[in-house]
C-alpha cells in the first residue's frame, strides 16, 4: 500500500487535475499508444475483433492526440506476428512523470474504458495484460477499480459550505480515494452512467450533482430517467440477486444468483463480477452450493448460481450412494489406474458397477439435459445485461461447467455477444471436446478459457460410457485441442483422482489454476503440503497474466518457510 | 486475401531526420508534395499495390521516424522486413556520413539476413553536397541498391519502389512460404554474388 500511496501523493503533486496525455511527451504517448496495439495484437487475434481493437484504439488516439497515427496503430494491433512490448515499457520509463512507477497509465487506461459508460471485458483484460507487461501487481488493477466504485459511492450531495469542507477533510485523509477522483473529474460525466448494476440507482443520480453539475441530474430525476437509469444499471437495479426469470428457456424450475458472502472490508460492489456454478448438491441447506467456493477471491462481488436444487441433490445423494456403499475403495483404485493407463476404449466395466448403474444414469441424464438449458438461460441474463454492463467471470465445475458451456455456446451465436465474459474456468466438464465448438467459445470470452481435467477421472468416463463419443471425447478427461492456442488446458490428476473430489479440493484447484484465492487458505494449503509437482510446469504459459498470478502463490511459499524456520 | 496478389512485402524506410522519408513515401502513395511535411511520431504506416512484372504486389511501408528521441522505438519495427530504403539528403552532407550507422543498425536489429537494401539519395532539385559518384561508390560497398530521388519533382521515386520490389521478388527465400524457403534459398546464393546494380 506503501507504493500506491506514494504514487497518488505524486500524481496529486505533478498532474493535479491535468489530463496524463499532457503530461507526456511525444515519445511518451506513442509509446503508451504502441504498447496498447501491440497488446491489442497479442491478445485478440480473430477477425471478429477487429472493430473492437479499432473502437479501443480511437479511444486511446484521441484521448493521446495521436489521432493521425490511427491507421498506425490499427496496423501494429492488426499484424500477425506482435512486436516487442518492453521496447515502449523502457521508453515509458524515461517519461518524467512516469517516475514513480506505471501505475499511472494503469489508472488512466482504466478511466478511458469505462469512460462511455460500458467497460467491456475485452478491455479489462487489455489492462491486464499491460499491467503484467509493466511488471506490476495485477490486484493494481483491482484496487483501482475500487477506488473509482468507492470515489463513485460516496458522492453523496454536499449542500452547505460545512459539510464541503468536511467532505474535503474526508477526502484528504484518504489519498487513494483522492488518486480516483482525481482522475474521475477529468474523464467527466460518461463514467456514472451505467457503470455497474450493483451501484444503486439513486445513489449516482445524487452523485451526479457533485461532479457534473444538475443538467443530467435533473434528466435521470424525470420519470422516463429513472427508466434510462434502469436500463444503463441493469434490471436488477441494486444486485443480481433480484434477477428474475423473464423468458424462460426450457423447462427451467430454478434460476437465481445468491451473493457469496466475502468477509472483506472492500465492500461488496465492484466492476468485474464472477459468478460461480456448483455441479451437484449433497445437501438440501443453502451452504452446499456456496461451501466450496469458500476461499474463493477473485472479485469483491461474488455470486453463486442456484438452479434446479432438487435435481442437482438427487444426483448428489446418487453419486453418494454410489461411492460410499457400492463402489469398494479397492475397486476406485484399480479403476482409477485403468483410465489412466489409457485402456479406456475397451474397458470391461466391474459388473458390480454396472448392476449400480440405474442408480445414477438417470438423474445424470436429467442433469445434463437441465444444466444445458440453464445455459442458455444465463446466456440470456448475460447477453440482456442484467448485471449491468461490466465484465463477468464464470467459474464451474462438473455441471456447472456444463452450464457455462452451454452458456457460451449460447452466446456465440448471438450478436453483440463480445465483451461480457471475461474469464471462463471450466473444471471437470461433462461436454465434448469438440475444438470446432471450443474454439468459437475462445471467440467471444476476452480473457483465458481454461478446460481443467482429470485423466483418472473414470466416474465420469463411466457416464459417458453409452455414448458414441469416441471420436471427440469428455472434455472433463483430456485436453481440447485448439487451433489457436487459446484454450488452456490444465492437467489436474494430480490433485484430485476422480470427479467426486472437485467440491473438495477446489480451493487448490482454483489456485493451480491462478485464480485469486484467500491468502489464509493459500497458507494452509502450503503448509499441509498438497501443492502438486505441476505448479512449476504451469509457469511456462507464456502469458503474463497466468505467470504473474502463480507468481504471488510462490512469494506466499517463501513467506512460510521463513516462519517454519522462526518456529 | 485477394488471390490475385502475389504476397505482401513489409518495406522500411530508415534515415536520419529530415531527409525526406515522409515526403517520399507521400509521393509514392499519395502522389502529394507537402513543403512543411510535419515530424513523423514514432512511426507511420501506408499501404500500396504495386505491379511489377505482372505480379500483384501489395506493400506495407513502414515509415520509421529519424530524429533522436525515437531512436529506442524504431528497431522494433525492423524485425522481419523484407526490404529497406535507407534515404539521405544529397543537399545535406551529414546525413550522407551517418548512413553507415542506420546501416549498422539495420543489420543488427533485421531478421531476414538478406533483406534487400536500398540507399536513395533524396533532393537532387537541391544543390548537392554528395555527388553521385559518392553515392555510388557507397552503395557498391555496402552490397546495396542505388537511386538518386526527388519526392519535389517526382524524379526517380516510383522506380526506387520498384526496382525494391523487382529484386525482392527475384529473391524467393524472402517471400515465400517457410517449407519452400529451403530448397530455394540453395540457388538464391549463387545469384548473390553477381548482384545486380541499379544505377538510374
Amino acid at each position: 500500500m506503501d507504493k500506491y500511496d506514494k504514487a497518488s501523493q505524486h500524481i496529486k503533486d505533478s498532474l493535479n487535475t491535468k489530463n496524463l496525455a499532457e503530461c507526456l511527451s511525444q515519445t511518451g504517448r506513442f509509446s503508451y499508444c504502441a504498447l496498447c496495439a501491440t497488446s491489442l495484437s497479442c491478445l485478440y487475434k480473430y477477425p471478429a475483433h477487429v472493430d473492437f481493437k479499432l473502437d479501443c484504439l480511437r479511444i486511446i488516439c484521441n484521448h493521446l492526440r495521436l489521432m493521425l497515427q490511427l491507421p498506425t496503430m490499427r496496423e501494429m494491433a492488426n499484424c500477425e506476428l506482435p512486436l516487442d512490448a518492453k521496447v515502449y515499457v523502457r521508453a515509458l520509463k524515461k517519461e518524467e512523470v512516469l517516475k514513480e512507477g506505471m501505475m499511472i497509465i494503469v489508472q488512466d487506461l482504466l478511466l478511458l474504458a469505462i469512460s462511455n459508460g460500458i467497460y467491456d471485458a475485452r478491455w479489462r483484460v487489455l489492462i491486464l495484460y499491460v499491467t503484467g507487461v509493466f511488471d506490476l501487481d495485477l490486484n493494481t488493477v483491482d484496487n483501482f477499480e475500487l477506488n473509482v466504485v468507492n470515489c463513485l459511492s460516496n458522492f453523496l450531495p454536499v449542500q452547505t459550505e460545512q459539510e464541503q469542507v468536511d467532505a474535503a477533510r474526508r477526502i484528504r485523509v484518504s489519498k487513494t480515494k483522492r488518486f480516483a477522483m482525481i482522475g474521475l473529474a477529468s474523464v467527466g460525466g460518461g463514467i456514472l452512467l451505467g457503470l455497474t448494476g450493483g451501484l444503486a440507482a439513486p445513489l449516482i443520480g445524487a452523485g451526479l450533482s457533485s461532479i457534473i453539475g444538475t443538467s443530467i441530474v435533473g434528466a435521470i430525476g424525470t420519470v422516463g430517467g429513472t427508466a434510462i437509469v434502469g436500463s444503463l444499471f441493469g434490471v436488477a437495479g441494486a444486485s443480481l440477486t433480484g434477477y428474475k426469470m423473464h423468458k424462460r428457456v426450457g423447462d427451467i424450475e430454478e434460476f437465481q444468483f445468491r451473493k457469496l458472502s466475502t468477509d472483506t472490508e472492500t465492500g461488496d460492489i465492484h466492476l468485474h463480477i464472477t459468478i460461480v456454478i456448483s455441479g451437484w448438491l449433497n445437501d438440501d441447506i443453502e451452504t452446499s452450493y456456496s461451501q466450496p467456493w469458500k476461499y474463493l477471491r477473485d472479485s469483491p462481488e461474488q455470486y453463486y448460481l442456484r438452479y434446479e436444487s432438487s435435481y442437482l441433490l438427487e444426483f448428489g445423494k446418487a453419486m453418494e450412494y454410489f461411492f460410499s456403499f457400492a463402489v469398494s475403495v479397492a475397486v476406485q483404485e484399480s479403476l482409477k489406474y485403468t483410465v489412466l493407463s489409457g485402456l479406456m476404449a475397451a474397458i470391461a466395466w466391474p459388473a458390480g458397477i454396472l448392476g449400480l448403474a440405474s442408480v445414477i444414469d438417470n438423474p445424470w441424464g436429467v442433469c445434463c439435459r437441465r444444466s444445458a438449458q440453464v445455459g442458455k438461460q444465463l446466456a440470456e441474463t448475460l447477453l440482456s445485461h442484467s448485471h449491468g454492463n461490466r465484465p463477468v467471470t464464470l467459474i464451474g465445475y462438473s455441471l456447472g461447467a456444463r452450464v457455462i458451456y452451454y452458456c457460451l455456446r449460447e452466446m456465440s451465436q448471438r450478436e453483440k455477444c463480445q465483451g461480457i465474459v471475461q474469464d471462463a474456468i471450466l473444471i471437470g466438464t461433462p461436454c465434448t471436446r469438440n475444438s470446432s465448438d471450443w474454439n468459437k467459445i475462445t471467440e467471444i470470452v476476452a480473457g483465458r478459457v481454461v478446460n481443467a481435467y482429470c485423466r483418472s477421472d473414470w466416474f465420469l468416463k463411466f457416464l459417458y460410457r453409452t455414448l458414441s463419443m469416441h471420436a471427440n471425447g469428455v472434455a472433463g478427461l483430456q485436453a481440447v485441442q485448439s487451433v489457436s492456442d487459446r484454450i488452456e488446458n490444465i492437467d489436474l490428476t494430480d490433485i484430485v483422482s476422480g470427479h467426486f473430489e472437485y467440491p473438495q479440493k477446489l480451493t487448490e484447484i482454483l489456485m493451480h489454476i491462478g485464480v485469486n484465492v484467500d491468502a489464509s487458505a493459500k497458507i494452509q494449503l502450503i503448509t499441509t503440503q498438497s501443492m502438486p509437482e505441476g505448479m512449476s510446469e504451469h509457469l511456462k504459459i507464456n502469458d503474463n497474466y497466468t505467470v504473474k498470478k502463480s507468481k504471488s502463490v510462490i512469494d506466499l511459499t517463501i513467506i512460510d518457510t521463513k516462519k517454519n524456520e522462526v518456529q | 486475401m485477394d488471390p490475385s496478389v502475389l504476397t505482401t512485402l513489409k518495406i522500411l524506410l530508415i534515415g536520419q531526420s529530415g531527409v525526406g522519408k515522409s515526403c517520399l513515401l507521400c509521393r509514392f502513395t499519395d502522389d502529394t508534395f507537402n513543403v512543411d511535411n510535419a515530424v513523423t511520431i514514432g512511426v507511420d504506416f501506408k499501404m500500396r499495390k504495386i505491379t511489377v512484372d505482372n505480379n500483384n504486389i501489395k506493400l506495407a511501408l513502414w515509415d520509421t521516424a529519424g530524429q533522436e528521441r525515437f531512436r529506442t522505438l524504431t528497431p522494433n519495427y525492423y524485425r522481419d522486413g523484407q526490404g529497406a530504403v535507407l534515404v539521405y539528403d544529397v543537399s545535406n552532407r551529414d546525413s550522407f556520413t551517418c548512413l553507415e550507422t542506420w546501416i549498422n543498425e539495420l543489420n543488427r536489429y533485421s531478421t531476414k539476413t538478406n533483406i534487400i537494401k536500398m540507399v536513395v539519395g533524396n533532393k537532387i532539385d537541391r544543390e548537392r553536397q554528395v555527388t553521385r559518384e559518392e553515392g555510388i561508390a557507397f552503395a557498391r560497398r555496402h552490397q546495396t541498391l542505388f537511386i538518386e530521388t526527388s519526392a519535389k519533382t517526382k524524379e526517380g521515386v516510383y522506380m526506387a519502389f520498384e526496382e525494391l520490389v523487382r529484386k525482392i521478388i527475384n529473391t524467393p527465400s524472402l517471400w515465400e512460404k517457410l517449407e519452400d524457403a529451403n530448397v530455394v534459398r540453395c540457388n538464391d546464393d549463387h545469384s548473390e554474388s553477381e548482384q545486380k546494380y541499379c544505377y538510374c
